[in-house]
This record gives C-alpha cells, structure tokens and sequence, in this order.
C-alpha cells in the first residue's frame, strides 16, 4: 500500500486504486464504520488520545477541488445510490452522503443544539438521565466551536431568506437567524454539492484531517460486510474494497480491533447489523425510523428573488417548533432550476415553462416535522428496504406545516403559493388555505418529499429489551460494539440533527477514553 | 401483435390493478425514477406509430429505443419554450440525459420502469385513439395532465415519472440556464480561494 501524509489540503485517504494486495489484514485498537459526522468524531477523539485508529469508508474520497457545483453531478458522485435513494412506496426520497466525509459534506450546514425537551424526553421515556442539557453542554460547546459554528451575519441572510423574514415579522411570529458550521462563507449557493473552497466545516475539512495528524488511517473504497463478535465482544471486521469504476471487489480486508465503532447512518448500520446476526436480542434494529419528512413550499413573487443566490439557508420559523404547538419547523431554502422544476406542479405545458422562467420569482421554505418512529429499515432479499410512509398522527402535521408556509409567504408578499403535492394545486388567496389544504387525502405518492435526516434505527436506551444500545453508546448485547450516528436517536428531533451526533460521538467517545482499561485491555 | 381494443383495455386494467394493490413505487424526487410493474411478459403495442421508426443513436447506454423517441416526444409537449429566451428543445439532448439519469437505477427497475412507460403510452389508444407519442401537444399535456392528477396511485406515479424525467433532462443541461440568470457554478468563476484544511483545534 502506498503511505500517503496528511497535509493542509486534502486529505491522506488510502483508495482501492492503492490496493496491491488480494487480502489486506490490520489490527487497530478502534475501527470505526463510516467517516460522516459521527464516525469523524470518533476517530479523531481517541486517536488524539493515543489510540490506534482505522476509519472504513464505503464511499469514495472526493476532494473538494473536484466539486463541480452541478447539483446533478454531485448526486452521482457525493450521494447514497446517486441521489436515487427511496422509501419502498417511492414517494419519498430519502437523501445521504457516501463519501468520505459522508453527509456532512452535502448537507446545509444548519446547526441545532438537541432542543431540551427532546433530552428531557429521552431522560424521561428512555432512562438516558446521563444525556442532560448541562452533563452535555461542554460537548456541545466543544463541536460548536471546532467547526466555527456561529449565527448568520446579516450578509449571510439571502434575498429568499428575507422576504420570509418579512413575512414572519408581518405575522409576529417567532423567527431567528439559522447557526451554521462555516468559515468566511462565500455565499455560493452550493451547499448541497459539496463546499469546493472548504468554507462549510465538514468533516473532510476538520475532524478528518485531524483525526490523521494524531495517527489514524482511512480506508475510502471499503464496504463493511460484516462486524465480527467473539464471546459476546466485538473482535473487529470483515469488509471489501470495491474497484468504484468497475465496481468489483478489488481485496478483502480483515481488522481485528478491540472496539468496534459503527457510524454508517441510520440506514446503513442496522443493515450492517442484521447481516452481521448481532445486537438485535430486543428486535429494534432497523425500527424505529424516523426521518423528518420535508416539503417545499414555493410562493411566487412580483419581485426578483434569485432564490439560489447566496447562502443557501438563511432563517428558520420556530413558531410551532414544540411538539404542543405542532411540532413543526420551516427553512428558508434556496433551490436551483431542477430543484424547483420538481417541488411543485404548476401544470403542465406552457404553464410548467411560465413557471420556470419566472423561476428567479420564486421563494422557498423547507418544512420539517418532528415524525412518530414508524418505519423500518430491513433486508428483502439481498436489497435493503425503506418502509416508511407518513402515519395518521403525522398527516396533520403535514397539512399544518404547509399551511403555515403559505401564510408566511401571503405575508411576505407572494401572490401565489404552489401547494407540494404530486397533483397539481396552488393557492391565490391567503382565505383559501385551509380549504385547500383540508381537501388533500392521505395517500401515497400524494407529496413531492425528501428526507435529509434518517434517524432513530437503533436506539439508545437503559433497558436492552426495547433499545439496542446502553447510555453510553454501548450495544447491550454485545461489548466495545458502539454506535455514534444518528441511529441511536430515540426519537426525532425535529431539528437538523448533525450537531447532535457530533455531541453525542464526542461524548460517548470521552466515556470511552476514560473507560478505556475496560475497553482496550 | 395486434389486440382488439376491448381485450388490451382490459390488459391495461389488469396491469394497473397490481400495481395499485402492492403500492410499488419508487420515485426520486430530483433525478431519477423507477417503478415496479406487476405487469409480466410486456405489453404489446395497440397501434404503430409513425415516430417508431425515428432514427436512435446507437450508444444509449440504459433507454430502450422506444423510450427515447417517447422522451424526444415528450420533450417536444412538454417545454413549449418557443418565444422564450430559453433553448429550443431540438438543441437540449433531453432524451439522453434522461439516459443517463436512468443509470442510477437498478437494472430490474430500469426494465419495469420501460413497461410501465409502455403502459402510459399505450393507454392513450383508448381515450384519444392514438398513442400518447402521436398525440398533438394539447392533447398529450391534457392526457399526461390526466395521469398526474388522477386519484389513482398508479397512474399519479406514472405521470409523475415521465413528466419529472423530462424536465429533469431538460434544467440539469447548462444551456438552460442563463435564460434563468441561474449563476450555475461560480467558485472558479469568482477566482474564491480555498481555505483548506481547518487547523488542528488548540
């Protein structure tokens, strides 16, 4: 294998196209499952304390400097199943990284604290007394500062940010500026295909290559197959390093290691769970998904809004955040042509090209609801299967959420709103909402959603017969088998999720270091 | 082959049925589409078409012949961009675009993606005589509208599929979109230094 060194830019990445050898075998101390926000954290964390440490990317390494800001481009380079990945019933996609780096470097950069009646939720329901808002603080803190979170600048609030902004202070509802996790933003608009100057603080630019300056090593190319257990301890993995060209398995790899940490998503680490026949004495892995289902609720303007131009998210409406009052959060979201040519169905012909290019007219806003667990992730066969469709409980939430967009939009001025539904159906008068809204049925492929944030696939909890992992990140049936992504979420949290996985990666690895006799003997 | 009219209608019905019951579905929103059709053994076409003998390139890497001349055509209903600063369609490749897209889809669902694309055209026999390819511009929009908007599953998500990778394979070209003033990307366009790495936290 050729020896590469970490340096300013870029990062030190060993690739299938290094591999020289049919079968690779490593013994480390960590090896850690996916190099998106959880598995970075970890990596980094206890090699900076000394330990050896392995990171297993199934997707490619994509440097920034080869980030071309065509979103369809980065779909098929950056993006679980080139963009295309989906609930079983299809009328949801359910988007994710797969790079190194994974999601952290295509999301938003929109940065939450876990809002404290989702903790106090989890102390209460689940028994995770230890995950308090101030046992937590410190970490949080932590990530919030090495990723140079902070709050929107005025400059950093776009044109599409802004008249919602106005909209929110017309109606006198509670807005606020969004946090992010970026550095000396330049305002490209580009978010979702990759930051190609290193301004969006995503692991590819931060806890990876720090994670290799304290010593560990990353393996891209590599699929993990299995998560190998001896005694009822992890004892490492088995994987294949893939050819991402010719798609065949180029090597295997074996790791002994003496902690197992998995990090694939929500989606992925039950999958890897269930083939490897471990940690699933309660039966949870793979349910409990939830994913915060988003629409789109585009209004039209009699002014230019550019709604690409500038930093992609802006402002946030918290109004109804809190599950008593709807449990419900809409985004000002810019959006590019294809984007736009899909969130909404002004018609067809003519009306569809109006549509377009008046297109620079058009504002945005994301909803996102705080979703009931209720679907599964699974095997059929050897596919994996996203069952997942909007419960009764959810429906509401839905049709709430977009009423409440459009009246932020009327608000803001827009003289229509285009309602995200399959069917085409718009709004012209502020006093028709809710008529219009009311008459959608709950059926499949009814809306046009995207889900940004899988969670909740093996959850945390004190009691091992209805949760997978322990307090500390730890399966219950298996030890020094960990869990650091966004599964071990108990419940959704309504809110972009990234920066409570990196609080929780840090914590349970702090747990880890300072356990670490019992963990690395 | 051939079928009498009464027999393909009840062909198509039986073909959609399935589907409606299993719910298949698989759709994504930005680029690509599948869909898994119950419908066994293809769907014989119920009249020939003038555009069936339309020339194809020879190096489609994932489109049936037939279904890029349904998406030339579809192209051609669909983005009436005439008196528009917008490209006209006959210079945007959207059929091969939409080739493309279909590579991110697994090859069975690429396969039933074409019957049920067979299906959407087809059906149009029996409601304007003619297949949706041969249909003028108006009467396709109002069928496809049709299919769109329906209250049932099934064809809400055929119509869904055909139109989305239609106008996907026409706004993701370029071209499209200084007619939009879409910036497109801009980083080297703006001479944007990268930061690189983020120093070593203290």
């Amino acid at each position: 294998m050729t020896e590469k060194i970490a340096s300013s830019h870029g990062l030190a990445v060993t690739q299938a196209k290094d591999i020289t050898e049919d079968t690779v075998e490593l013994s480390v101390d960590a090896v850690v499952v996916g190099s998106g926000a959880g598995g970075a954290v970890a990596a980094y964390e206890l090699a900076a304390a000394g330990k050896s440490v392995l990171v297993l990317e199934a997707g490619p390494y994509v440097p920034s400097s080869e980030f071309t800001e065509d979103f369809a481009v980065a779909m098929a380079q950056l993006y679980q199943d080139q963009g295309a990945q989906a609930n079983a019933e299809g009328d949801l996609l359910v988007l994710q990284g797969r790079c190194v780096g994974g999601s952290t470097v295509v999301n938003g950069c929109v940065a939450f604290r876990t809002p404290d009646y989702i903790l106090e939720d989890w102390q209460k329901t689940y028994g995770l007394t230890n995950l308090t808002v101030e046992a937590l603080d410190p970490y949080f803190a932590k990530v919030e500062s090495n990723l140079g979170i902070h709050v929107n600048e005025e400059y950093e609030i776009n044109r599409n940010s802004s008249v919602i902004r106005d909209g929110c202070q017309k109606l006198g509802i509670s807005w606020k500026p969004f946090q992010r996790n970026i550095r000396e933003c330049a305002l490209t608009g580009h978010c979702l295909s990759g930051c190609a100057t290193d301004r969006k603080q995503s692991m590819l630019v931060t806890y990876l290559p720090w994670a290799v300056q304290k010593g560990a090593k990353i393996f891209a190319d590599t699929k993990v197959t299995r998560v190998l257990a001896e005694n009822g301890k992890a004892s490492g993995v088995q994987a294949e390093i893939i050819d991402p060209v010719t798609k065949q398995k180029k090597a295997s790899l074996v790791v002994k290691a003496k902690v197992v940490i998995l990090a694939a998503g929500a989606v992925q680490t039950p999958l890897l769970l269930q083939k490897s026949e471990l940690a699933n004495s309660s039966g949870q892995v793979g349910k409990n998904f939830a994913c915060h289902p988003s629409l789109m609720v585009v209004g039209e303007h009699a002014e230019d809004i550019h709604p690409w131009r500038g930093a992609m998210l802006g402002v946030y409406v918290d109004e109804w955040a809190h599950p008593s009052k709807g449990g419900f959060i809409l985004e000002g979201g810019g959006a590019g042509p294809v984007e736009l040519s899909a969130v909404a169905n002004p018609g067809l012909g003519k009306s569809f090209v109006d549509y377009m290019t008046n297109a620079k007219k058009l504002s945005g806003m994301v909803t996102l609801i705080h979703d009931h667990n209720v679907g599964e992730i699974h095997w059929e066969k050897d596919a994996k299967k996203i069952d997942y469709s909007i419960s009764e409980h959810d429906f509401p939430a839905m049709k709430a959420s977009i009423k409440a967009a459009a009246r932020v939009h009327f608000a803001a001025g827009a003289k229509k709103v285009h309602v995200p539904t399959v069917q085409q159906l718009a709004i012209e008068n502020e006093a028709d909402i809710d008529r219009i809204v009311d008459s959608i049925a709950h059926e499949p492929m009814t809306f046009r959603m995207v889900s940004y944030h899988p969670q909740g696939t093996c959850r945390m909890g004190v009691d091992a017969k209805t949760t997978v992992v322990n307090q500390w990140g730890e399966t219950h049936d298996v030890k020094n088998l960990f869990i650091t992504d966004a599964s071990l979420f108990p419940t959704s949290i309504i809110v972009n999720p990234q920066v409570t996985v990196y609080t929780l990666a840090s914590y349970i690895s702090d747990n880890l270091i300072k356990n670490a006799e019992k963990h690395f003997a | 082959m051939k079928k009498e009219p009464a027999q393909a209608a009840a062909d198509i019905n039986t073909a959609l049925a399935p589907l409606s019951r299993r719910r298949f579905l698989k759709t994504a929103l930005w680029a690509s589409a599948g869909i898994a059709a119950a419908a066994a053994g293809g769907f014989a076409l119920l009249s020939r078409s003038p555009h069936d003998s339309d020339t194809v390139p020879t190096d489609l890497a994932h489109m049936q012949p037939a279904q890029y001349r349904l998406f030339n055509q579809l192209a051609l209903v669909l983005l009436p961009v005439a008196g528009t600063a917008l490209p006209a369609v006959s210079d945007i490749p959207v059929a091969r675009h939409v080739d493309a897209i279909l590579g991110a889809l697994e090859p069975a669902i690429r396969e039933q993606l074409a019957m049920g694309l067979g299906l959407l055209d087809n059906s149009a026999v029996f409601t304007h005589g003619k297949r949706l390819i041969d249909l003028e511009p108006a009467a396709a929009q109002e069928y496809l509208a049709s299919w769109v908007n329906s209250s049932s599953v099934t064809k809400r998500t055929l119509g869904q599929v055909a139109t989305k990778l239609t106008h996907t394979g026409y706004w993701m070209d370029q071209r499209t979109w200084p007619a939009l003033e879409f910036d497109g990307a801009v980083s080297r366009k703006w001479g944007l230094p990268s930061r690189g790495n983020q120093p070593l936290p203290a």
